[in-house]
């Protein structure tokens, strides 16, 4: 679901940060209007025919706010994801957070590799920066165009520093 | 290739399933869509050929092609097949295909959902025709499934109940789908008066699904527990109303025919601005407007129910609030008209067709006005008047307003030009024989023809045999659409980006035939 918001990496003398998360063009105070327009009015309908005697509508209401339900908080789950990479020194500090998990590493710009895998654009750029062995992979929400622009800015500042 | 476990939804289209598994499987928005489409198109077919096997029995008074009770059955199947096997896929195709295009979305925001929504379709549609194969033949008590004849039917009765189920579940899990899609998916910039206007009427009608489809499921419901467990909701011999199932089902109703009509509106104001080269006059009218035909459409439901006996001022309140849904109507005609006043027209296939919607629609809006009198309701109930005001809506209304969306897509969608000329004849075909076929319903309606009868008084018998000679050649008008459509999938001219000069939006920046993922990483809209 997640679709990416380009931002493109910030240099300045000595630190380096980048941010990205995926595109939401719905906010949290939006999403839980929306939904409870919505269920208001199934349910009050649903409600009324209860009350004249035809309660068999309310059920499939309920089914239904239910599944509405689940929709928008899945939508609210995504709505918090990005992925940040920030460097100080020889720090490389890599968050990303993905569904209401947060994930981060820290690295020492001193042992890592960059690795690059199809980097042309169209042929799925991979890419990830390698320590001790475990490989983190970045850019999760670009295009093929901007991880390989990220690449280039990262393997600037890590020959640098 | 390691891969990292939360990348895993980037990584789509590298072991693909081939074959009929790729179908059964997939989730990408514009294989469901074309799914969709094709879905509509065959149900098409089998709906169309039994609209045939009614009017080859009305060409002349007399029983001569079918009995009485496969007619009933013909009437009945041909209605809930059109409404909701034919026009409302037909719409979720398009949307599957052209929203997240219109947006700048990479697909729709719940992809497996989105399969689930469809693959409902078929099973829903082979219960329907199975109907007929069963004992005592299908359903015969109409599309709109009163009491007290639909609790009094046999198994195939059951069938379409549970069917009317199915597709009830599969319109919810595809307006849950639009409505998170459009709201939360769209590209940076693309703000909601921005959004193209097929992309608001989408919006708007998922907003009507979901709020009437649990009605219908309780109603159809409620006549399943009517007829198998004893209960008397509209069952009148256990002091149940079946008058209150006529209100249930139109509560769904009005809104329904809505569902059907809102997504036309919003494919002809994509057209006509193409093709006259301007602007759409009165955008922001055009989604208010829509707006309140939605929200008046909740209001007006015992229009259909003039006929029952109901206290003077509900009959009041019914047809003034009928007669204002009108006013926004009348909004959007003028807006359509306004936008070609002027403007650098070309006469295109999709163009025609849309040309054709503002005018034919406007003249089954009429007759609907006509029949939302009241007094004069009461003559006209049930007879073909009312026959000619929906097949002017729905026929010169939504399902020309379909066919013009897929001359004006087909490009993107399959790469190729269709046949224009070929386009050109399929137009004039359908315009003229649709009017051979429902412009004489009027007459047969005001002079007393009751629907839904295999037999007629002599005096009708003129009009019934021009109305079948017309419906014969519109049915086969169609094939040259078929024939068209696969010629463009097999080949022809190619299809640039833009495909039609006048044409904007984001839809028209990517390539022709549009690739299998597009806007993968959002566009910027300014
Ligand atoms: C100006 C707008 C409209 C008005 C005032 C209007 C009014 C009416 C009225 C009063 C009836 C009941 C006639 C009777 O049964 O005696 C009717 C029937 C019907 N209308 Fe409309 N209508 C309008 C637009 C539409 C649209 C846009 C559609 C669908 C696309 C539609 C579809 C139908 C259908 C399917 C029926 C017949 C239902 C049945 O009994 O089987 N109408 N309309
Ligand atoms: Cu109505």
């Amino acid at each position: 679901m997640p679709l990416a918001l380009d931002t493109s990496p910030q240099t300045e003398q000595d630190r380096f940060s980048f941010f990205s998360r995926p595109n939401c063009s719905l906010t949290r105070t939006e999403r839980d209007r929306v939904f409870w327009g919505i269920a208001t009015v199934t349910l009050l309908v649903a409600s009324v025919f209860s009350w004249l005697g035809y309660w068999l509508i309310l059920p499939f209401a309920g089914i239904e706010v239910g599944v509405l339900a689940w929709a928008f908080a899945a939508l609210g789950s995504n709505a918090g994801d990005y992925e940040s990479i920030r460097i100080r020194g020889d720090e490389i500090l890599i968050e990303r957070r993905h569904g209401g998990h947060l994930e981060s590493r820290t690295l020492n710009g001193k042992w890592v590799k960059l690795v690059l895998v199809g980097a042309r654009p169209g042929g799925k750029v991979k890419l990830a920066l390698r320590s001790c062995g475990r490989e983190t992979e970045l850019g999760a929400y670009l295009t093929d165009e901007a991880r390989l622009e990220l690449a280039k800015a990262l393997q600037t500042r890590i020959n640098a520093g | 290739m390691a891969h990292d476990a939360t990348h895993a939804h980037d990584d789509h289209g590298h072991a693909q399933p081939s074959g009929i598994m790729r179908w059964l499987t997939t989730t990408n928005h514009k294989d469901i869509g074309s799914l969709y489409m094709w879905f509509a198109g065959i149900m098409f077919l089998i709906a169309g050929t039994m609209a045939l096997v009614i009017r080859a029995e009305l060409f002349q008074p007399g029983l001569q092609v079918v009995d009485p009770e496969f007619f009933n059955q013909m009437t009945t199947l041909h209605g809930l097949i059109m409404v909701f096997g034919v026009i409302m896929p037909a719409w979720a195709g398009f949307a599957n295909w052209q929203i997240p295009l219109m947006i700048g979305a990479p697909d729709m925001a719940f992809p497996r959902m989105n399969n689930w929504g469809f693959w409902l379709l078929p099973v829903a549609g082979f219960l329907l025709v199975l109907t007929l194969f069963m004992p005592g033949g299908g359903p015969a008590g109409g599309w709109t499934m009163y009491p007290p004849l639909f609790i009094q039917g046999g198994i195939s009765y059951d069938l379409t109940i549970f069917a009317v189920h199915i597709l009830g579940a599969s319109s919810i899990m595809g307006s849950i789908n639009i409505i998170t899609t459009i709201l939360n998916m769209r590209a940076p910039g693309m703000t909601m008066m921005k959004m193209p206007l097929f992309v608001w009427t989408w919006l708007i009608t998922a907003y009507l699904l979901i709020a009437t489809v649990p009605v219908l499921a309780g109603a159809v419901t409620m006549l399943l527990t009517d007829r198998n467990f004893d209960t008397h909701f509209f069952n009148a011999a256990g002091g149940g109303d079946p008058v209150m199932f006529q209100h249930i089902f139109w509560f769904f109703g009005h809104p329904e025919v809505y569902i059907l009509i809102l997504p036309a509106f919003g494919v002809v104001s994509q057209i006509i601005p193409t093709f006259a080269r301007k602007p759409l006059f009165g955008y922001a009218s055009m989604v208010y407007a829509t707006a309140s035909i939605a929200i008046l459409s909740f209001i007006v439901w015992a229009h259909h129910m003039f006929t029952v006996g109901m206290p003077a001022t509900a009959q009041l309140f019914f047809m003034y609030s009928t007669m204002l849904i009108a006013v926004p109507t009348g909004v959007k005609v003028f807006n359509w008209v306004a936008t070609m006043w002027k403007g650098s027209m070309t006469f295109e296939t999709p163009m025609l067709f849309a040309i054709a919607f503002v005018c034919l629609f406007t003249i089954g809006g009429f007759s609907g006005l006509v029949c939302a009198m009241t007094p004069v309701d009461i003559q006209i109930h049930d007879t073909y008047y009312v026959v000619a005001h929906f097949h002017y809506v729905l026929v010169s209304g939504a399902l020309f307003a379909i066919i013009a969306g897929v001359y004006y897509w087909l490009p993107k969608w399959t790469g190729h030009m269709y046949d224009e000329r070929l386009g050109k004849l399929h137009f004039w075909l359908s315009v003229i024989s649709m009017n051979i076929t429902f412009f004489p319903m009027h007459f047969l309606g005001l002079a007393g023809m009751p629907r839904r009868y295999a037999d007629y008084a002599l005096q009708f018998a003129e009009f019934n045999a021009i109305a079948s000679v017309g419906a014969f050649l519109f049915g086969f008008s169609q094939l040259i659409f078929l024939y068209l459509i696969i010629k463009a999938i097999k080949g022809g001219q190619k299809a640039t980006d833009q495909v039609w000069e006048g044409a904007e939006g984001l839809e028209w920046t990517v390539p022709s035939p549009a690739p299998y993922h597009t806007f993968e990483t959002a566009p910027v809209v300014k």
